[in-house]
């Protein structure tokens, strides 16, 4: 299994590092991905919501929809390990017959 | 040589941590070593996402003078912060889920190996 | 993990010289997210460390726990609640959800005594219930992922 695992995965790596050739250079200031969105989202911060912190203004205000979904997805998840780990729910006998 | 190393170095560690989150999670027989797996599997992601907002001689995305007017090529691109920063969290809801469903396993089986989960499934 | 470790060194360093910083720092990194790094996730996850250091140190045994997860459940609640009420206000002046301009919030600039944007405020706002909800479910987390190990 670890042979086989090992087999599959290095030629994975070796394609990823191979595609990598292809990416912008590190810290590129041309880089697709850093030309378009990036000066709207520093003008509507300074313009409209004057504070500082660009992420914050981002994170709260230009995708608040987003992070209210993300504030849910954690209440969410607390709720599931209070659901799954309620102490009355367990039964305390059945299934522990093997080992213990 | 040095400088293609500088310009490849995110991408060659996003790819050892990848390759080395998803040996984890398929090769290891204890489920909590596939969880460390997932994590750092993540991670690759995280770090890839952060390496991609670098801009050369940018600061971090923090308007610190008073009437100055921003320029974009002054900053990373807080774009990419702000999507890891929901990612980060909701990879911290993902791995207290996945731990609660471990103790929930542990005290039913009574062991977290893989192979022998199997076995006492299949019986 | 959870008997109640006798140090008074122990005691004394975590619950009066460190768990203390930790909350004022916490709360530093909240009410600053919005001019430095920082902000509601990153406050919830510092004020959670502290208080799960001082369950760590104190053990579970040690009395009731002073903040039951039935309050920390009415907590997470009430952060989500802050949230959607910062999202319906302004549906209900006529505009978009979550949209803060229309926020009813200018008397707080003549109280802070310095002029905020409604939609800075309305971050400020956002950001607490976060903080809120955040630093709840992952009290919660800790305490129900380690009291399981208890009786066995």
């Amino acid at each position: 299994m670890k042979w086989l695992t090992a087999a599959l995965l290095l030629p994975l790596a070796a394609l990823l590092i191979y595609v990598s050739a292809d990416l912008p250079d590190r810290g590129d200031p041309d880089a697709p991905a850093n030309l378009h969105l990036s000066p709207e989202l520093v003008e509507v911060t300074e313009r409209d919501i004057e504070i500082p912190n660009i992420v914050t203004a981002v994170l709260a205000d230009v995708r608040g929809y987003d992070t209210l979904g993300e504030t849910l997805v954690v209440f969410t998840a607390g709720l599931a390990v209070l659901l799954v780990l309620m102490r009355g729910a367990r039964p305390r006998d059945s299934g522990r017959s093997n080992e213990r | 040589m040095i400088e293609e190393i500088a310009a490849r170095f995110p991408y060659w560690a996003t790819a050892a941590l990848i390759v080395i989150g998803l040996y984890g999670m398929i090769a290891k027989r204890s489920l909590v070593k596939k969880l460390i797996g997932m994590n750092i599997l993540q991670s690759a992601i995280i770090l890839f996402f952060i390496a991609g907002s670098l801009r050369e001689g940018a600061s971090v995305p923090i308007l610190f003078e008073e009437g100055a007017v921003a320029r974009a090529e002054d900053f990373v691109n807080p774009l990419p912060h702000v999507l890891m920063l929901t990612a980060i969290v909701v990879g911290v809801a993902i791995t207290g889920v996945a731990l609660a469903f471990l103790v929930r396993i542990r005290e039913e089986f009574g062991t977290l190996d893989e192979e022998s989960l199997l076995e006492q499934v299949r019986r | 993990m959870t008997e109640q470790h006798d140090s008074i060194i122990l005691n004394f360093v975590v619950r009066v010289l460190l768990v203390p910083f930790i909350f004022v720092f916490g709360v530093y990194v909240l009410v600053h997210g919005e001019a430095s790094p920082g902000g509601g996730f990153q406050a919830g996850a510092i004020v959670a460390a502290g208080l799960v250091l001082a369950r760590l140190t104190t053990g579970s045994e040690h009395g009731e726990r002073r903040i039951s997860t039935r309050v920390l459940l009415w907590l997470a609640s009430a952060g989500i609640g802050i949230y959607v009420l910062a999202g319906i206000v302004p549906l209900l002046a006529g505009v978009n959800f979550l949209d803060y301009a229309a926020l009813p919030v200018e008397w707080f600039n003549a109280v802070a005594g310095h002029e905020r944007t409604n939609r800075a405020m309305g971050i400020f706002i956002v950001e607490v219930g976060i903080f809120i909800g955040v630093f709840s479910v992952l009290v919660i987390l800790y305490d129900h992922l380690t009291e399981r190990f208890t009786d066995d």
